[in-house]
């Protein structure tokens, strides 16, 4: 077996690991980024999302070998961005975030929607963040904060 | 245990040919069926070979009288496709969550064979042909005739799912329904496809497709074709018959998701809904 390898985080790697891993876990466990969460661990709740060539997966469900030659961003890379701080104090702002568990897939969610329709609808919202669980906030203070982002931070996206 | 992953058809087709394989797509179900415990790898016991990325299964292609998909494009592309038929992307924007879509696909989905697979409802609805291929030969081969059981098709070991070819088709009206208990990432309860082509109030096409009602996706074209010819107000009067021939032919089960009585009931009153629309 090659070994895989991927760029992670704007960095290329090489993995020596088995491919039928969970990227969750090579994420997690081999390179300590802990961003991305376990919540349910089969596809349902989102607190393990990442971007995978700028889209939205659920790195729970994902074996390593499928990201064999791809792009993953985690949450860890994402925040050192301008996209990042605004959708940070829109979060904030809006009381987007209350426990926290969720909020690391969620702001994932929220730069993949973004990243296709810099504008959306309340309905684009809903579909775009309805991979991921919250049980603080009731979901309407993330789509304000969504709505606040898309216009505070209108021509980044 | 061996993992492969290839970087061409022809690669991949040399690989499956050599015995029994897990062929892996996106992954959205083999990793939850055969997880294991944090931080270990799945519990495959078969060679592995990872097919998600190859290049020559991802395109979308008009023919003559139809469109093919390549077996990996993602359902989250053909959601976002304007060649793509309208009744399939109604039914994909109800497929799992963005997430799941940007790594699930048709050949996924179809070899995968859930009774209640919501694909596979509009598949069988615009008589989908699987196109199968090995190093030896390429059958294109219907849907149903694909999928025969829960988890159970007639691909054999030597085969994967090249392509999935919708041929062409216009309807007057058509629909989409799926009752889960979320919006999202639910597995259905019931899953409905309708479509019908009416001509001067006539019935030219009537196609009718049940999920998790059967042992595989359920559609009868003999209760379909009686119907053809026939004045739209005449099918409309025939409708709760027509609902119990329907419920005559289904067999739901009781699972953690709903109970038969439930699925029954559900797939009158969307059955009902559907032909009475024709009104």
């Amino acid at each position: 077996m090659k070994a895989i390898e991927f760029t992670l985080n704007d960095e290329l790697v090489t993995v020596d690991l088995q491919p039928h891993m969970r990227l969750l876990d090579v994420l997690r466990e081999h390179f300590l980024l802990t961003g991305p969460k376990e919540g349910c661990g089969e596809g349902e709740c989102g607190a393990c999302a990442v971007l995978l060539d700028g889209h939205i997966v659920n790195s729970c469900l994902l074996p390593l070998a499928n990201v064999h030659k791809r792009h993953v961003t985690t949450i860890e890379h994402f925040s050192r961005s301008k996209r990042y701080q605004v959708i940070e104090e829109a979060m904030i702002y809006e009381g987007g975030v209350q426990c926290g568990i969720c909020t690391p897939g969620m702001v994932i969610a929220i730069e993949s929607l973004l990243n296709k329709d810099p504008n959306p609808s309340d309905a684009a919202i809903r579909i775009g963040l309805s991979g991921n669980l919250c049980r603080c906030t009731g979901y309407n203070m993330i789509v304000k904060a969504v709505k606040r982002a898309a216009s505070k931070g209108e021509g980044l996206w | 245990m061996r993992h492969i992953i290839p970087e061409t058809l022809e690669e991949a087709l040399h690989v499956i040919a050599q015995g029994p394989t897990i062929k892996l797509a996106g992954g959205t179900d083999i990793m939850v069926k055969h997880r294991a415990s944090q931080g270990l790898a799945a519990k495959l016991r078969q060679d592995v070979v990872y097919l998600l990325n190859v290049p020559d299964l991802h395109y979308i292609r008009k023919e003559d009288n139809g469109l093919r998909i390549g077996g990996m494009v993602p359902i989250e592309t053909l959601l976002h496709h304007d060649d793509v038929p309208k009744i399939l992307r109604d039914t994909l924007l109800d497929f799992a969550s963005p997430g799941l879509r940007y790594v699930a696909t048709l050949a996924g989905n179809i070899a995968n064979a859930s009774p209640a697979g919501d694909a596979l409802v509009t598949l069988y609805a615009l008589d989908a042909l699987v196109r199968l291929k090995s190093l030896e030969r390429t059958r294109d081969v219907p849907i149903e005739a694909v999928i025969v059981g829960p988890s159970q098709t007639t691909i054999q070991d030597d085969e994967l799912i090249e392509s999935v070819f919708l041929p062409d088709a216009s309807f007057t009206h058509t629909e989409w329904r799926k009752v889960g208990t979320r919006r999202a990432d639910a597995i259905s309860k019931v899953a409905f496809t309708g479509c019908v082509t009416l001509d001067n109030d006539i019935v030219q096409d009537i196609r009718l497709a049940f999920g998790a009602v059967f042992k595989t996706v359920y559609r009868n074209r003999s209760l379909e074709k009686a119907l053809i010819g026939q004045h739209r107000h005449d099918v409309v009067k025939q409708s709760d018959a027509l609902c119990e021939k329907y419920l005559e032919n289904i067999a739901p089960i009781d699972d953690q998701r709903s109970n038969a009585s439930y699925r029954n009931t559900v797939t009158k009153n969307l059955l009902k809904a559907f032909i009475e629309k024709l009104s």
